[in-house]
């Protein structure tokens, strides 16, 4: 199945190991509509992945506890292959102190199954953990982690083998309740600046007895009135940070900080950040130039959503599913209140989600992890929501918290229909669902997805769409080799110019797979690549075939211009 | 929670003859004793909630007795759906529907459960139902309006809304309106039919969709002006009574007390009063209840029982940081500055980051013009997250005024137009702040602001006249 990666002549092309044909995966298996099929299966034994997240829950209802933790897929060694971190969480009283949790490595050993590392000196950390991005920081070409914890958070340091060190936290020095982080190069200096979102104030001092249905459950946020600063790391360029917080202007606005993404929304060349806030008004951190941000969320009609409700915001997702050329937002929330989809109209956002088909059905559950996929290489995004209840939702369950996932196939329309079974999977999983990653774990060219569960087992979903359509997948590295993170990809395809991102970060306190997949469809080839990096330099490097892993190198392309959208 | 169907064999009718069965017998008067009636949902929370399942049981049992009530039937689901119960209280008001298909309760409370379900057709279903029982009651029209556009479903979207219109909903059912016209890119009829209302009822909600049509006009203007006064989320709310029926059974001791604090936040303080002090019989030592009872005391103008309640929750829970917030704050508005002072300080030893006591230490300290310390309580307050920043600054602001020292009134100023464009104050005292520098070039910019927000020329006079009069003296050369 293997074939030449390029069509065009363009030398800088680096060819990964993994070419495959275009489309008809190995999973095919059926013709015709896939409806009413399995879209996942869940692997997590057959693959090794024996990750049992732990909340730590006895007595007192603790809120950390209901929060759950996060997963990165990511590239430890350079390998090609996605290897799997998965952040504990573990106990935040004195009580349990005999026990010891750590955070979890799984090895991809080149067949998508998994060994667990052992650490020894590694990104194990026994803080309550709760989140994870992934970059490289220090420019040495390889794949570092961020850990958000409940307290101090930590950096690692690979060192290309998938050996890490901690670089200590001295520099990063806040020890609120962290949750998402980004590692985005908000001044265009080349290098990745941190931003870290904080939940509120918490300690075990401050908690409250709260109810639900009766029974004595977690307190909403707004109980606490602690909503945290985030924070923002710049990053110094010599592997130090240094805290920016204020001088950007970011300790002007607070939330209850859950989801960070970030995305030139104003194509002003400048990424700016957004963050999810529960139950508190988003941000939306406009990027000045020179590391000065301004909150625009409200002027710009993303803060709240259309009927002027703060809705309690969990993860995020940054895409351009209507293919205009843009990148919209798609918040999650709790259980009776829709999706929050902010549709980008150049100036500001519109909230969409009842014309993209969700106002309904995204209601059931309460939803954290979240992704805008394309599962089925149709070329249209599909959605996934990892779900699981903050108050019980079932009392006489093993796990009251315990709600299904639920997968939505986008269509042609740029709306998202429900798909059945429930979740995509044939054996209906139903776990109190939080931290979320999508990748390809298998390099088949179907993207697949790793969930964690609160005090269970972690889902490995592995894609088993039949019949997926073709597909492309962009390494897209700066001139050190390491993922450029927030650069920008487009080509041609059908006539129409496609957009898309590195963006790892994202989802809920999880890091997804950096390389940058498209779904094709029928088409057989991408036309006129061009990557616009941090920097704002355009380089363009030709047609490919599709079906391809293709590592597009900053430096070994043609300088180019960008096509913006119509 | 297992539902139990134990005590008649015809269980098994299920929802879906229930409903074929109100869809034949929707056109009929009063109970339908002829036909058969499902047995009514049982919940199981013995274990869980004594109280409830108590309720429940002795309403099943008058049920058991009298099947073909539909008031029962109702209360049954009103009790289902205030104790959160969701599925099992749908399942009762359309029993409760059908046996009596011209109460507009159970039609309405159903469609508002099937709404916040997800299921936007049944939802609809249900609240024309509810509006053929009743045309006149206008929430319903709202709803359904709101529900419609959430559809996508525009004509008739504008129907509902123009029928709460004919009915006086008055500004929601003018919201409703431009909500759709806005979808629809008619941007002309969003101005029209919001601008009435801009001045009279100046809501965020109407500003921001106001916002959202200028802009497009090419009105940049107005449409910053209307940003910046649709910048703060709070939602446009209606008065819905009939929502309010299934609160009187609120059961268990939890849903109770969140059922008293919604009271208080309703400004309901006497009803709210009363429930606490039942609540007080059953767990007199809980936290939450002290705090909410010695604030129901105050609100009812029962100081020293507010005092005294705090007092006991000191006795009993020394390290609840909360108490000594409140009681300081009790003792602040009776001036009793320094033993405020006391108790915000003893607060914060427990918990020093909790930003609404250091707000409270700030302002207490800013009466006593102790203004250095003000300013440090205040920034803390900032620093660890109180959700009023721009007032906040805004007094920092005042205080740095007062001083004279103008460029950091003019920081503080600043930052709240900054954070608040629509900031009326902020605009008004950046601009005397200016002025008091000589700054007035950026003077003549807040000046411009603050007309723009509709101050009142006369209110602005007196700093026009000393912008005029700075104009003469200043030396235009001078930087």
């Amino acid at each position: 199945m293997r074939e030449a990666c390029s069509t065009s002549g363009a030398l800088a092309i680096t060819c990964l190991a993994f070419c495959y044909g275009c489309g008809n995966s190995d999973d095919a298996t059926a013709s015709g509509s896939a409806d009413g099929v399995a879209w996942f299966s869940e692997e997590s034994i057959q693959r090794g992945v024996e990750f049992v997240h732990v909340s730590g829950h006895r007595d007192k209802h603790l809120l950390p506890e209901i929060t759950g933790s996060g997963v990165a897929l990511f590239d430890m060694n350079g390998d090609g292959w996605l290897d799997i971190y998965l952040v504990q969480s573990g106990s935040l009283t004195q009580l349990e102190s005999d026990d010891i949790y750590l955070n979890e490595l799984y090895l991809n050993q080149g067949d998508a199954t998994f060994a667990k590392q052992q650490f020894a000196t590694s990104a194990a950390d026994a803080g309550y953990g709760m989140g994870v991005a992934v970059g490289d920081y220090d420019n040495d070409g390889d794949s570092d982690l961020y850990v958000t914890n409940v307290g101090e958070n930590r950096l690692y340091s690979n060192d290309g083998t998938g050996i890490f060190t901690d670089v200590g936290s001295s520099a990063l020095s806040d020890a609120n309740w962290g949750t998402s982080a980004a590692f985005l190069d908000l001044d265009r200096d080349g290098d990745l600046d941190l931003y870290h979102a904080n939940y509120l104030y918490w300690s075990v001092e401050v908690e409250l007895d709260c109810y639900s249905s009766g029974v004595l459950t977690y307190c909403p946020p707004i109980n606490y009135r602690a909503p945290a600063i985030d924070r923002l790391y710049r990053n110094n360029g010599d592997g130090t940070f240094e805290d920016i917080t204020s001088n950007a202007g970011i300790d002007v606005a607070f939330g209850n900080g859950f989801g960070v993404i970030g995305s030139d929304y104003d194509n002003n060349g400048y990424v700016d950040v957004f963050v999810a806030n529960d139950l508190t008004v988003n941000q939306l951190w406009m990027n000045q130039g020179n590391l000065v941000f301004q909150d625009e969320a409200m002027t710009r009609g993303s803060g709240v959503d259309g009927f002027g409700i703060a809705k309690a915001g969990m993860g995020v997702v940054s895409a351009d599913p209507d293919r205009d050329g843009d990148f919209d937002i798609l918040v999650v929330n709790l259980t009776g209140e829709s999706d929050s989809y902010f549709r980008n109209d150049g100036t500001h956002f519109t909230d969409s989600t009842s014309e993209v088909g969700l106002s309904a059905p995204s209601r059931k559950y309460t939803r954290f992890g979240v992704v805008l996929a394309d599962f089925d290489n149709d070329g249209w995004l599909d959605l996934y929501h990892a779900n699981g209840g903050v108050s019980p939702v079932n009392l006489s369950a093993e796990d009251v918290y315990a709600e299904p996932n639920v997968l939505f196939r986008g269509t042609q329309d740029g709306r998202f229909a429900e798909v059945r079974p429930l979740g995509g999977t044939n054996t209906s999983l139903v776990h109190t669902s939080r931290g979320l990653a999508v990748g390809d774990i298998d390099n088949d060219g179907g993207l697949d997805l790793v969930v964690v569960n609160r005090d269970a087992q972690a889902y490995v979903l592995m894609n088993r769409y039949p019949n997926r359509g073709n597909w492309m997948s962009f390494s897209i590295k700066t001139s050190h080799g390491g993922y450029a993170n927030g650069a920008l990809v487009t080509f041609a395809s059908n006539g129409r110019q496609i957009y898309g991102t590195v963006r790892p970060e994202g989802s809920y306190l999880s890091s997804n797979d950096p390389r940058v997949h498209f779904g094709l469809g029928k088409a057989l080839s991408v036309e006129d690549v061009r990557v616009m990096w941090t920097t704002g330099e355009v380089e363009e490097y030709g047609d490919f075939r599709a079906g391809q892993f293709i590592e597009l190198r900053e430096g070994r392309g043609n300088p180019s211009e960008w096509p913006h959208s119509p | 929670m297992e539902k139990k169907q134990q005590y008649r064999p015809s269980v098994a009718a299920g929802v879906g003859m229930t409903l074929l069965l109100i869809l034949l017998l929707a056109s009929c008067n009063g109970a339908p004793r002829s036909a058969s009636i499902d047995e009514p949902t049982l919940i199981d929370v013995t274990d869980v909630d004594s109280e409830l399942a108590e309720s429940v049981a002795e309403t099943i049992e008058l049920i058991d007795a009298t099947p073909y009530s539909s008031s029962l039937r109702g209360r049954l689901a009103m009790m289902y759906e205030v104790n959160h119960f969701p599925s099992e209280a749908l399942v009762m008001y359309e029993q409760a529907a059908l046996l009596d298909p011209k109460e507009f309760s159970w039609w309405y409370l159903g469609a508002l459960i099937e709404k916040k379900q997800g299921d936007f057709d049944a939802a609809l279903a249900k609240i024309q139902q509810a509006i053929a029982v009743d045309p006149g009651y206008v929430p319903a029209y709202l709803h359904q309006g709101n529900w419609l556009l959430e559809q996508n479903r525009y004509d008739e979207a504008v129907a509902a809304f123009n029928e709460a219109a004919s009915l006086g909903a008055g500004s929601p059912a003018a919201v409703g309106l431009a909500q759709v016209y806005l979808r629809q890119e008619n941007f002309q009829s969003v101005i029209d039919v919001l601008t009435p209302y801009a001045q009279t009822l100046p809501h965020p909600q109407i500003w921001r969709l106001l916002a959202a049509a200028y802009a497009p006009l090419g009105f940049q203007q107005e449409a910053e002006v209307a940003r910046a006064l649709g910048q703060k989320a709070i939602p446009l709310l209606w008065l819905d009574p009939i929502t309010q029926r299934p609160n009187k059974y609120v059961r268990g001791f939890g849903r109770r007390l969140a059922y008293a604090q919604s009271l208080l936040s309703a400004e309901r303080y006497a009803e709210a009063l009363r429930e606490l002090e039942r609540l007080q019989a059953i767990r007199p030592d809980d936290e939450i209840l002290i705090n909410n009872l010695s604030v129901a005391y105050d609100k009812t103008g029962q100081f020293d029982k507010a005092v005294q309640t705090l007092e006991r929750g000191i006795d009993l829970a020394p390290n609840q940081f909360r108490f000594y917030v409140y009681l300081g704050d009790l003792l602040y508005r009776a001036g009793g500055n320094e033993e405020a002072i006391d108790l915000f300080n003893r607060s914060l030893q427990i918990n020093d980051r909790n930003a609404e006591c250091y707000e409270r230490l700030g302002s207490v300290l800013m009466r006593l013009e102790r203004f250095s310390e003000a300013i440090s309580a205040f920034e803390k307050a900032i620093e660890f997250g109180h959700s009023n920043v721009a007032g906040i600054r805004l007094r920092m602001g005042t205080i740095q005024g007062y001083k004279e020292k103008w460029e950091e009134a003019i920081h503080q100023f600043s930052q709240v137009v900054r954070l608040e464009p629509g900031n009326a104050d902020g605009h008004v005292f950046l601009l005397h702040a200016l002025v008091g520098d000589d700054r007035l070039q950026e003077a003549d910019t807040a000046l411009q602001w603050a007309i723009r927000l509709g101050i009142d020329s006369q209110s602005l006079q007196p700093v026009v006249d000393a912008i005029a009069q700075k104009n003469g003296q200043v030396d235009p050369q001078s930087p």
